[in-house]
C-alpha cells in the first residue's frame, strides 16, 4: 500500500528545516526565509543554532540583527575590525549585551584591540566558550599578556587561535592542566613552540603558519 | 560473515535484500539488528515510511558509500561549508523536489547521517543568494501574508537607530 504523499519544502518538520538552516548564513534565514510564509517565520522565531559573521555586514545590517535575533540563540559570533568593517566590534558591543549571549560556544575577534577584548574577557569567564580566535590589532597601549593569560584559563575552552604578535606566546601563563586541544598559532619561535607542547597535555593539533628560530641554530656534528 | 543479506520492507509491500554492513549505514536499522537480534536470514525489517522507489535510492546511496568513514559524531563542529558535495553525490540528487525531500525524510527516519547532511546541504545550496520571492518560486511556496503583514516584518527589518 503506498501511502501518497506530496513532500515539499514547506512541509518538512520543524527540526530539518532547522537542520538546513544550519548550512546558512545568518542573512539569508533573517533577510530572504523570514519573508517566504507564515510557517518559515514562525520555524525561525524557534531557531536556535545561530552562527553569525558580522565580517560581510553593513553597520545597518549588524542593528537589525541585534533586533531580531535573540542573543540566547546565537551559538558562534564572528566580529572583526578590518578595514572593510571599521569600528565594528564596538558597535556590536552598544547594540548587544554580551551578558545575554549564554549559549556561545564560539567566538572569532579580527584585529581586536586591547579594550574591547576586555568587556568579552569578563563575559567569557560565565559561558562556556569552547573555541577562541583573535587576532590583535597591530597597535595597542597595554600589554594584553595578562588578559589573554585570563581569556585561555577557562576549562571549556578547547580551541584557541592566536595571530599576533608573538612575544605576547612568550609572557603567557599556561593553565596548569590545561585543557585546549587544538591550538593555531600565526606566528612564533621554536622555543615557545616547546613551551606550547610543555604545558598542553591534551593537545591533538597544532598548526603553526610561520616558525623562526630565535637563537643562531647550531648542529651538532 | 561477509555478504551476509538482510530483507527490507518497502511501504508498498516490497522487499528488497541488502547486505547487513550496507543496511547498517542506518543507526535505526543497526539498533534493531543489535537491540532486537533480529539477524536471522527470514527476518524482514519493515520500513512503512519509505516506498520502494525511494527505499532503491537510499540503498542505492548507501552501497556506494559502504566504505566511507563513519561520520564524525559531535554536531557542534559541523561545517558550515556547502560546497563540499562529491560529484557522485551530486549526480545521485539530481532528482525532482519531491523524491529530494522524500530522501530527505527517509534519511531522517532511517538515522544515515551522511545522506541527511548531503540532501540538507543541497537544498541549502537552492537557497542560498535568493530573494524571498526567488525561494518562493523555488519551492512552489505560496505567499501567505497579508500585506499589512508583510510592512510589519520589514519594518522590523528595516528600523535601525544609528548610534
Amino acid at each position: 500500500m503506498t501511502v501518497l504523499r506530496k513532500s515539499s519544502f514547506e512541509t518538512l518538520p520543524v527540526e530539518i528545516v532547522h537542520r538546513i538552516f544550519d548550512y546558512l548564513p545568518t542573512e539569508t534565514i533573517v533577510s530572504s526565509i523570514r519573508y517566504v510564509c507564515k510557517r518559515f517565520y514562525s520555524i525561525i522565531s524557534g531557531y536556535n543554532n545561530y552562527e553569525v559573521d558580522f565580517r560581510y555586514m553593513s553597520r545597518s545590517d549588524l542593528c537589525s540583527m541585534a533586533r531580531i535575533i535573540d542573543p540566547k540563540n546565537i551559538i558562534s559570533v564572528t566580529l572583526s575590525d578590518e578595514i572593510q568593517t571599521p569600528g565594528q566590534i564596538r558597535l556590536f558591543l552598544t547594540h548587544f549585551q554580551i551578558d545575554q549571549f549564554i549559549r556561545l560556544r564560539s567566538l572569532t575577534l579580527v584585529k581586536v584591540n586591547c579594550k574591547d577584548i576586555d568587556q568579552f574577557q569578563k563575559h567569557i569567564i560565565k559561558c562556556q566558550l569552547t573555541t577562541l580566535s583573535i587576532t590583535l590589532c597591530d597597535y595597542y597601549k597595554n600589554d594584553p599578556t595578562a588578559l589573554i593569560s585570563s581569556l585561555i584559563s577557562h576549562s571549556n575552552l578547547r580551541k584557541f587561535e592566536y595571530i599576533g604578535n608573538y612575544k605576547i606566546l612568550r609572557g603567557i601563563q599556561w593553565p596548569i592542566q590545561c585543557r585546549l586541544i587544538h591550538v593555531i598559532i600565526g606566528h612564533c619561535s621554536f622555543n615557545i613552540l616547546y613551551s606550547i607542547i610543555f604545558h598542553l597535555p591534551y593537545l591533538q593539533t597544532l598548526v603553526v603558519k610561520d616558525i623562526f628560530s630565535s637563537v643562531s641554530v647550531v648542529t651538532a656534528d | 560473515m561477509a555478504g551476509h543479506k538482510i530483507k527490507l520492507q518497502s511501504s508498498d509491500g516490497d522487499t528488497f535484500d541488502v547486505e547487513v554492513e550496507i543496511a547498517k549505514q542506518s543507526a535505526t536499522i543497526k539498533t534493531m539488528l543489535e537491540d532486537l537480534g533480529m539477524d536471522e536470514e527470514e527476518d524482514v525489517i519493515p520500513l512503512p515510511n519509505v516506498n520502494s522507489a525511494i527505499l532503491k535510492k537510499v540503498i542505492q546511496w548507501a552501497t556506494h558509500h559502504k566504505d566511507d568513514p563513519p561520520p564524525p559524531e559531535d554536531d557542534e563542529n559541523r561545517e558550515k561549508n556547502t560546497n563540499d558535495i562529491s560529484s557522485w553525490d551530486q549526480d545521485f540528487l539530481k532528482v525532482d523536489q519531491g523524491t529530494l525531500f522524500e530522501l530527505i525524510l527517509a534519511a531522517n527516519y532511517l538515522d544515515i547521517k551522511g545522506l541527511l547532511d548531503v540532501t540538507c546541504k543541497t537544498v541549502a545550496n537552492m537557497i542560498k543568494g535568493k530573494t524571498p520571492e526567488e525561494i518562493r518560486r523555488t519551492f512552489n511556496i505560496k505567499n501567505d501574508f497579508t500585506p499589512q503583514e508583510e510592512e510589519q516584518i520589514k519594518k522590523e527589518n528595516e528600523w535601525c537607530e544609528e548610534k
